[in-house]
């Protein structure tokens, strides 16, 4: 076995599962993310820091302790601030950051007599001070940009609202930072269909092969990062092992949403461990262990059907993919659950992760064989494109020739809202657990 | 006790504060670099205290200290080998829960005088969870004092290195020791008040530079004390065929913080809710009914 060294624990922005999608994953690097500022060795950010995270992003840095190892690298096509006028600002406020730092804690502050109980009784019959909290947008269990406003009573959360500071992603020619290889596909392919043109079969298997991948990886990082919560380190290695040999596919493909590598081809051999390992990472997620922690906690309220997988945990097997000829050539089929609480929808997540691998070496043998299709354009909707992403639908339509599609996600709003109902009423454990298990997009929830 | 035998505890504080640091990445599947993890810890003693705005500054301030001291007088009562140990006395079974039970307002006060809500819900939850675990100690350390008739740890040992270890006699009191004092100990899936997932740190979110490395080395120290301890009253201490006495405690103290350090790493952290039920519902209730059976033992095999 061979052992590699401790990971330098870094404060990554926006989050390290928005890294990982961009096909940078922060542990090939040796970061870890920390997590508080307090604790963070090491800097991670994009060259342009979205405006909204400007803030947020200088007062954390006066909280590292010491100056960090500052990694920069190319992120999203955003609008902001570069890093180095971010870093020289944090600089120059170092000076008398002991006076001014936790200002704009992530945390929040009681900063009050918490001794004064005044009040109405709690539902134990104790009356409690409630205290104010402000999760995020920097350096949380949440993803970057998120901000959870949350009304403590003792540690159960008897309020939850979400809020985003970043720009919403829908609109004409948007894309999702978290999801741009389905956003990018959806405007694609909506402007094909206006155009009245066809990809050719090879294409056509690619773009499945990438969305794929796309969902295989932004799944797996994101049961990391639930791992990371749960204080679970086996689930986070074998996280980490089963995306090792997937972003090495994607790269070798040309797969990435910012492509690195030569572009040679995807190994096959990487796809076969990849495939194995996230086998045994379902294995594990279907032990007691998990069941123990997340089964019956945070259901949705009834009548509440969220879309994408947050919706098919909850027995709602509504999927883009249902309908598309080439999934069914794959011989897709959706991936659910019953109960539709924080256990079901880890589940989906990673089977739909084990699925989502399988889908990608078949399409990727398909469209090396050149083999077509002639029932139709993939991606295809009555109204326009409709790609699965992978937090739901993703929607597109193009007004015409010339024109930038129109580019939405329905539904993301509704998913934010039935997640912080369903953290609502809570112990402070569960209601964060149930916040992450929805995999919120930062770049959706409404501001 | 030798006027030497302080310093001896110390300097066995921090060797073993780093072989605890080299086992923890090692557990974790990193290479362990006990040189690089002992010049790190040094830097860290080396920062000044940072003061960042707390709620109560000289509770913040305070708690580190006694953390670590709260640790090191756990450690000091460990019978490490034949003549070797910081502080013997006739009831060294008893105080060993005793000095743990210091760690209680230790990491409250951290996590009261930090002052944000996480940090104040950590220095809570910790208080609860002692409330259910502490008693679950002394009451297992009273189980496996019976058949030797003394509370000495020595004792303890001696009484094991002639007949079987108590992990063979007493397993329902070793089941109900190493989770209790995996709780005392900060250590996963028990470490539900200074999560750095959850919480973000929890009752020690807020400490950085020296106090942040006292906080470590107190958390090593701890780990050693309660991993050395159940060596000493389950597995017979530092006897063994073969090896030097202190070589056989050594490794007996290796393995049960392995152990202790792989366990966490292989389950979710629990809920506090759950792990109070298990304090009140099975811990408590089973320490009684240990007591009882370990009387009945001790007069079936030891009289």
């Amino acid at each position: 076995m061979v052992l590699s060294t401790r990971p330098r624990a870094a404060l990554i922005v926006p989050d390290e599962l928005s890294w990982t999608v961009w096909g940078t994953d922060p542990a090939e690097r040796g970061l870890t993310p920390a997590s508080a500022p307090e604790y963070a060795r090491g800097l991670l950010v994009p060259e342009v820091v979205p405006a909204a995270l400007a803030g947020p992003l200088v007062a954390a840095l006066a909280r590292v302790p010491q100056r960090p190892l500052v990694i920069a690298d190319s992120g999203p096509n955003v609008t902001g601030s570069h890093v180095a006028e971010l870093l020289g600002r944090s600089a120059q406020g170092s000076g008398d950051h002991h006076d001014s730092q936790h200002d704009h804690g992530d945390h929040g502050e009681h900063g009050h007599d918490m001794m004064a109980i005044v009040g109405d009784p709690s539902a134990d019959g104790l009356v409690m001070e409630p205290v104010e909290l402000e999760l995020g947008p920097l350096s949380s269990s949440l993803p970057g940009g998120l901000i959870a406003s949350l009304r403590l009573d003792g540690d159960l959360v008897v309020s939850c609202e979400l809020r985003s500071t970043l720009v919403t992603g829908n609109g004409r020619g948007a894309v999702d930072p978290l999801a741009p290889v389905a956003w990018a596909v959806a405007a694609t392919v909506a402007t094909e269909l206006a155009d009245g043109t066809h990809p050719a079969p090879a294409t056509a298997w690619r773009r499945i092969a990438a969305v794929e991948l796309e969902r295989a990886v932004s799944h797996l990082a994101w049961l990391r990062s639930v791992g990371r919560l749960l204080g679970w380190d086996q689930l986070v290695a074998c996280a980490q092992r089963t995306l090792q040999p997937l972003l090495e596919a994607r790269r070798d493909a040309g797969l990435a949403a910012t492509p690195r590598g030569p572009g040679a081809g995807a190994d096959a051999r990487d796809l076969a461990v990849a495939a194995k390992r996230a086998g045994k990472l379902t294995g594990l997620l279907e032990g007691s262990r998990l069941a123990a922690r997340a089964r019956g906690r945070g259901r949705l309220a009834s009548g509440t059907a969220p879309a994408g997988p947050n919706g098919r945990a909850a027995g709602a097997l509504r999927d883009a993919r249902d309908d598309d000829p080439f999934y069914r050539a794959l011989g897709f089929e959706p991936v659910g659950g019953h109960e539709g609480d924080v256990e079901a929808r880890v589940l989906v997540r990673a089977r739909e992760a084990v699925a989502s691998v399988a889908l990608v070496t078949d399409a990727l043998a398909r469209a090396a064989a050149g083999r077509g299709w002639s029932e139709g354009p993939g991606f295809a909707s009555p109204a326009g494109a409709a790609v699965e992403g992978p937090r739901g639908p993703v929607l597109a339509s193009s007004p015409g020739a010339g024109a930038a599609p129109l580019v939405v996600a329905p539904g993301a709003a509704a998913t934010a809202a039935a997640a912080a109902a369903a953290a609502t009423d809570q112990e402070w454990s569960v209601a964060l657990l149930t916040l992450v298990s929805f995999d919120l997009s930062g770049w959706q929830v409404p501001g | 006790m030798s006027d030497l035998t302080p310093v001896a505890i110390l300097a066995l504080a921090a060797v073993g504060a780093v072989a605890v640091a080299c086992l923890e990445t090692l557990v974790a599947g990193l290479r362990p670099a006990p040189i690089g993890a002992t010049r790190q810890a040094l830097a860290g003693l080396r920062e000044p205290i940072s003061h960042p705005r707390t709620y109560d500054s000289w509770l913040f301030h305070l708690a580190p200290g006694l953390l670590l001291v709260a640790a090191l007088s756990a450690l000091a009562m460990v019978p490490w080998a034949p003549g070797f140990r910081g502080i013997e006395l006739e009831t060294g079974a008893i105080l060993f829960p005793a000095a743990l039970a210091y760690v209680t307002p230790a990491v409250f006060m951290a996590g009261w005088g930090g002052g944000s809500p996480l940090a104040v819900i950590g220095g809570f939850r910790f208080i609860a969870l002692m409330l259910g675990y502490a008693m679950p100690i002394a009451m297992v350390a009273t189980a496996v004092a019976a058949p030797v008739g003394s509370l000495r740890p020595a004792a303890i040992v001696d009484l094991q290195g002639t007949t079987v270890p108590m992990a063979l006699a007493q397993p329902y009191s070793l089941a109900l020791w190493v989770p209790a004092v995996m709780a005392v100990a900060l250590l996963p899936p028990f470490d539900v008040a200074t999560a750095r997932g959850e919480l973000g740190g929890g009752a020690f979110e807020r400490y950085t530079g020296l106090e942040a490395a006292l906080i470590a080395l107190a958390r090593r120290v701890l780990l050693l004390a309660v991993a050395g301890m159940t060596a000493a009253l389950f597995l017979s201490g530092w006897h063994g065929p073969w090896l030097p006495d202190w070589l056989w405690m050594a490794v007996k103290t290796a393995a049960v913080a392995t152990l202790m350090l792989y366990a966490g790493r292989r389950m979710p952290r629990l809920e506090i809710e759950r792990l109070l039920t298990l304090a009140w519902k099975v811990a408590v209730p089973g320490a009684i009914a240990a007591i009882v059976l370990a009387g009945g033992t001790t007069l079936l095999f030891y009289v």
